[in-house]
């Protein structure tokens, strides 16, 4: 029998260049607190000082389950969702409920985001190989064993989700890393077409958080760019739009053109519903898409009798009401709140640009999924949008293929150590509670 | 397996999968309709609901013992300690969020929730008014929509009242207008 080299294995490369990446960003992560107490001249703990505001939060719910609002303390613990919850527990209970609940959450989060960066290469690395996206110009092809570029891009994706800035809530007791690992899951399960376990994933997600939800447009839009690639409609099965009126440019024929157009279009919608509807895994993909959030919602209902409070919970949260989207942004951007919502503004703005060039670069279910998921917390609110971007994947996507444009070597690793010193800055920021994170 | 008994297997499991959609669609409408139908205690839907309340009372709070004087002030104190008097948690909209010195009326109505304990044929309602920015025409009381009196002055003014009934709920209105005034402490009693 022939001896399989696991070594030589693509997954094995990528495996380890991840660890060493994984490894230095939690040594300089155990540095800043080193650096921290020096500075401030406390000692505080390792666990304490990653895990302050909802990671405490987290911690009770942790330890006792959820709770009823106290007389003093309209903050119900169950604007939190339950699964990363749920998973710590059952961690913990391996540990006999010996282990600190903090430690529990931070390697629950640790172990979330290192598969999360597992895949997450690999979906990018096969999207890039992938026949239909090869057929684009602005599509790049390299072969997996070429060990250098899967270092490179291992090295830079690493670097990313782990050490870009405001990772560090991957590394605390937060549910930003399970969210991202089952987004990540997602979107790999959509690309090896499964898409069942897609909708799995997307039910887990929406029970790690309200978002997840939003994981059904993504679906969708994968199951439509599935379904026009593997129907591939002739026009000229259509006599309304026969290609010699397509091509014409006669503006007598322009209305009938449109109209043709426009046929047409709702011809190829109506088929994919039909397709949708008539292939029973399409359908229960999507149906399962939201299971995870209507699951707590059913539990709320018998827990406080609102199936709705994780929503209603947040007028504890946020009280000042603006003009959705448009309204909060404005309020933000031009300075009429606090000054870092300013910034959150310009942030948004900026996030909202980089879901741009995803759609640019063919990305139309991530960039679906981004927008939809950022539109959703500035429907009330700019605040914590940073923590909400970034922890929606899809943005770190949108980052590395950008840096991943640019050819100069010395300006990638530029970039990379000038987003790792951000990271770090706001490491301190994030162990001195600094309100510019919230 | 012959390739009939493939089909049919086929169109088991599609019919299975079938099942499973409909199940999940059914589910997802019956938590619709608890959406649309919480059942919820009153404070509960007041405060995280319908925002008719401004402070979050607790469970069961908006129920009231006739003859208890409460201070319109937050629980805390300016140095964030808890206050050891009867607070008036059962304030709803229109005042102002800081509340150290009393409630400041901040909008053309205010209001406050009741639910008393006991049932009365009459009563009184008492309020200590700390300060007032008015015209002549004064700010008018209300409870339950019915007009109980006026006031254009600070300090203490008590008002009779028509009966109310034990569990439900009575809403004592501000009609302020364009007036502000500052209330410290307010007690609803029976005659």
């Amino acid at each position: 029998m022939e001896r399989v080299d696991i070594r030589k294995s693509p997954n094995y490369k990528i495996f380890m260049c991840l660890v060493v990446t994984f490894i230095l960003s939690r040594l300089l992560m155990a540095i800043m607190v080193l650096v921290y107490n020096n500075v401030m001249g406390t000692e505080h703990s390792f666990a304490y000082l990653m895990n302050p505001w909802d990671a405490k939060r987290y911690q009770f719910i942790i330890e006792n389950g959820y709770t009823y609002p106290l007389d003093t303390d309209p903050q119900a613990n169950w604007a939190f969702f339950p699964l990363y919850v749920i998973i710590c527990q059952l961690v913990k209970l391996l540990t006999f409920w010996k282990l600190d609940t903090f430690w529990v959450g931070m390697i629950v989060s640790n172990i979330c985001i290192f598969v999360g960066a597992f895949f997450g290469i690999k979906y990018i690395f096969n999207r890039n190989n992938n026949d239909l996206y090869n057929q684009y110009h602005t599509a790049q092809v390299h072969n997996i064993s070429d060990n250098n570029w899967v270092s490179e891009n291992v090295i830079i994706w690493g670097s990313l989700l782990f050490a870009a800035p405001y990772m560090f809530y991957c590394s605390s007791t937060y549910t930003e890393a399970m969210f991202i690992m089952f987004i990540v899951l997602f979107f790999y399960f959509c690309q090896q077409k499964k898409y069942v376990l897609a909708g799995c994933m997307s039910a887990a997600a929406s029970a790690t958080r309200i978002v997840g939800c939003m994981l059904v447009f993504a679906l969708i839009v994968e199951l439509y760019l599935d379904y026009v690639k593997s129907k591939t409609i002739a026009v000229t099965e259509f006599p309304f739009a026969s290609k010699s009126i397509l091509k014409s440019s006669s503006t007598s024929t322009l209305k009938y053109k449109i109209t043709a157009l426009l046929k047409y279009k709702f011809y190829r919608i109506k088929n994919f519903l039909y397709e949708i509807f008539t292939t029973p895994k399409y359908l229960i993909a999507i149906l399962l898409c939201p299971l995870g959030t209507f699951l707590y919602m059913t539990f709320l209902r018998f827990f406080c009798g609102d199936a709705f409070a994780f929503k209603h919970v947040q007028i504890a949260w946020r009280e000042e009401s603006y003009v959705p989207v448009i309204g909060v942004l404005w309020k933000a951007c031009t300075g009429q709140i606090e000054p870092r919502y300013t910034y959150m503004g310009w942030f948004c703005i900026g996030a909202f640009l980089v879901y741009g060039y995803m759609i640019s670069r063919k990305y139309y279910s991530m960039a679906v999924f981004g927008i939809v998921s950022l539109l959703v917390p500035l429907t009330s609110h700019v605040m914590s949008t940073c923590r909400f971007t970034v922890g929606s994947y899809v943005f770190l996507v949108g980052i590395y293929e950008l840096i991943n444009k640019i050819k100069n070597k010395f300006l990638v690793c530029l970039i990379i150590v000038l987003l790792v010193l951000i990271e770090l800055y706001l490491l301190f920021l994030w162990y001195n509670s600094d309100c510019w994170l919230m | 397996m012959d390739k009939d008994t493939n089909r049919a297997w086929a169109m088991q499991h599609k019919g299975i999968i079938y099942a499973a959609c409909l199940i999940l669609v059914l589910f997802y409408l019956i938590n619709m309709w608890w959406l649309l139908t919480p059942n919820v205690e009153i404070e509960y839907k007041m405060y995280y609901i319908t925002h008719e309340l401004s402070d979050w009372p607790g469970y069961g709070n908006l129920s009231y013992t006739l003859g208890t004087t409460e201070i319109c002030t937050g629980r805390w104190d300016k140095d964030g300690k808890l206050v050891d008097y009867p607070v008036c948690m059962r304030k709803g909209t229109g005042w102002e969020k800081n509340q150290n010195e009393g409630s400041k009326s901040c909008d053309k109505e205010s209001f406050i929730y009741y639910i008393p304990k006991e049932s009365s044929d009459s009563g009184t309602l008492t309020i200590q008014v700390k300060d007032i920015w008015c015209n002549n025409e004064g700010i008018n009381v209300y409870i339950n929509n019915k007009k109980i009196g006026t006031f254009n002055t600070s300090g203490l003014h008590k008002f009779t009242i028509e009966g109310y009934k034990k569990e439900e709920l009575l809403c004592v209105k501000f009609d302020t207008g364009s007036n502000e005034f500052l209330l410290w402490s307010i007690c609803l009693d029976n005659f």
